[in-house]
C-alpha cells in the first residue's frame, strides 16, 4: 500500500483524517507519525508570558470589575427610574390635555345648542328681519 | 461559584465569594485567553485589551443571570474571546486610519509580555516559524481564523469547536481544510522542512 504523504500527515494532525489499516502496518510511517506528534506539541505548548505583564492585567480587570459594579447598579436604577417617568409621563399628559380640550369643546357644543334650543328662530332669519324693520 | 480549575460553574449567592473565586478562575484561564486572543488579533496591546473585555462580559454575564450552572466554563469563556476577536477584527475592516503600534512598541510590548523561555532552540522555532505563521493568518477569512486558532494553538475537537463557534461540525471541517490549504507552505515549513535533521 502507498505511504502517506505530506498532505496525508497534515490533514491526520488537524483531525481531518483517520489512521488507516497502512499506518498499522507500516513502521515508516508510524515514526513519521510520531515524530509529527512531537513536533505538535511543541506548537501547542503555550509560550511563557511575564507575571509581571499578567499581573498587571488582572489589577486592570479588577479595577474595571469595581468600577463596573459600583457604578453600574445605581446608574441601572437611575436610568430605569428615569425611563419609566418618561413613559408614564407620555402616557398620561396627551390623556389630560385631550380631556381638557375635549371638555371645552364639549361645553362649547352644550353651549350652542342651548342657545339654539332656547331661540324661536334660526340665526341665519336674523337678517331678514332688518329688510322689515322701518 | 468556581473552583480554580472547575469543570463546572456552581451556584453561590455570596457576592464577596463569587468575586474572590472569579478571581482566581481568572488567574487559571487569563493566559489561555491571552493567547487566544493575541493569536487571532495578532496585536499584543488589542489582544491586552480583548483579554479584559472578554473577563468583564464573562463577570457581567454572570452577575445577569445569577451565576446559573455552566457545564463547561472553559468553553463559555473561550466563545465569549472568540467572539469578542471578530467583533474587533470586523470593526478593524472599517478603521483604515487604525493607528498601528509603531514596530519599536510592538517589540517594547512583546519584550515585556514574552518572558524568557527555558529552551532558546524552542524561542527560535516559536519566534521564527511560529511569528511567519502568525502573519500568514491574514490569508483567512475570520471564521477561517477562529477554526484554524481553536484547532492549531488549542488543539481543540472539531465537535468542540463547533460548540464554541456554534456551527455543525462539517462545516467547522470546511473551513479547517480551507485554512490549511491557505497555510500550506508555512505549515510545511513548521513540521517538514526539518525532516532530514530529526
Amino acid at each position: 500500500m502507498k505511504h502517506w504523504n505530506e498532505d496525508d500527515f497534515q490533514k491526520w494532525l488537524y483531525g481531518l483524517k483517520e489512521e488507516d489499516s497502512h499506518l498499522e502496518s507500516c513502521g515508516e510511517c508510524r515514526i513519521e507519525m510520531e515524530r509529527l506528534r512531537l513536533a505538535r506539541q511543541r506548537v501547542i505548548a503555550a509560550p511563557e508570558l511575564s507575571e509581571e505583564f499578567l499581573a498587571a492585567q488582572r489589577r486592570s480587570i479588577h479595577s474595571q470589575l469595581n468600577h463596573a459594579s459600583r457604578n453600574f447598579a445605581p446608574l441601572r436604577w437611575a436610568l430605569s427610574a428615569g425611563m419609566l417617568a418618561v413613559v408614564v409621563a407620555g402616557l398620561t399628559l396627551p390623556h389630560f390635555r385631550k380631556s381638557s380640550v375635549s371638555l371645552t369643546n364639549d361645553e362649547q357644543l352644550y353651549s350652542d345648542l342651548a342657545a339654539m334650543e332656547q331661540s324661536s328662530e334660526p340665526k341665519a332669519i336674523q337678517p331678514l328681519h332688518k329688510l322689515f324693520e322701518k | 461559584m468556581m473552583g480554580a480549575m472547575a469543570d463546572r460553574l456552581e451556584v453561590s449567592l455570596d457576592r464577596e465569594t463569587s468575586t474572590r473565586e472569579f478571581g482566581a478562575w481568572m488567574t487559571s484561564e487569563q493566559k489561555r485567553i491571552f493567547l487566544l486572543c493575541k493569536r487571532m488579533l495578532q496585536d499584543i496591546s488589542e489582544a491586552d485589551s480583548a483579554t479584559q473585555d472578554t473577563f468583564i462580559k464573562a463577570w457581567q454575564s454572570l452577575n445577569r443571570s445569577g451565576f446559573k450552572d455552566l457545564d463547561n466554563p472553559a468553553s463559555w469563556l473561550t466563545r465569549i474571546a472568540v467572539n469578542t476577536c471578530l467583533d474587533r477584527l470586523r470593526s478593524r475592516r472599517w478603521q483604515f486610519w487604525r493607528r498601528r503600534p509603531a514596530q519599536e512598541d510592538e517589540e517594547n510590548i512583546l519584550r515585556l509580555a514574552a518572558a524568557a523561555g527555558p529552551n532558546a532552540e524552542d524561542r527560535i522555532f516559536a519566534t521564527e516559524i511560529g511569528g511567519r505563521l502568525q502573519s500568514a493568518l491574514d490569508k483567512l477569512s475570520l471564521r477561517q481564523r477562529a477554526v484554524f486558532a481553536l484547532r492549531h494553538y488549542e488543539d481543540r475537537s472539531l465537535a468542540d469547536i463547533a460548540g464554541i463557534l456554534d456551527l455543525d461540525v462539517g462545516t467547522v471541517k470546511v473551513h479547517l481544510f480551507r485554512a490549511i490549504e491557505k497555510l500550506r507552505e508555512e505549515l510545511h515549513d513548521l513540521y517538514f522542512r526539518d525532516r532530514g535533521k530529526q
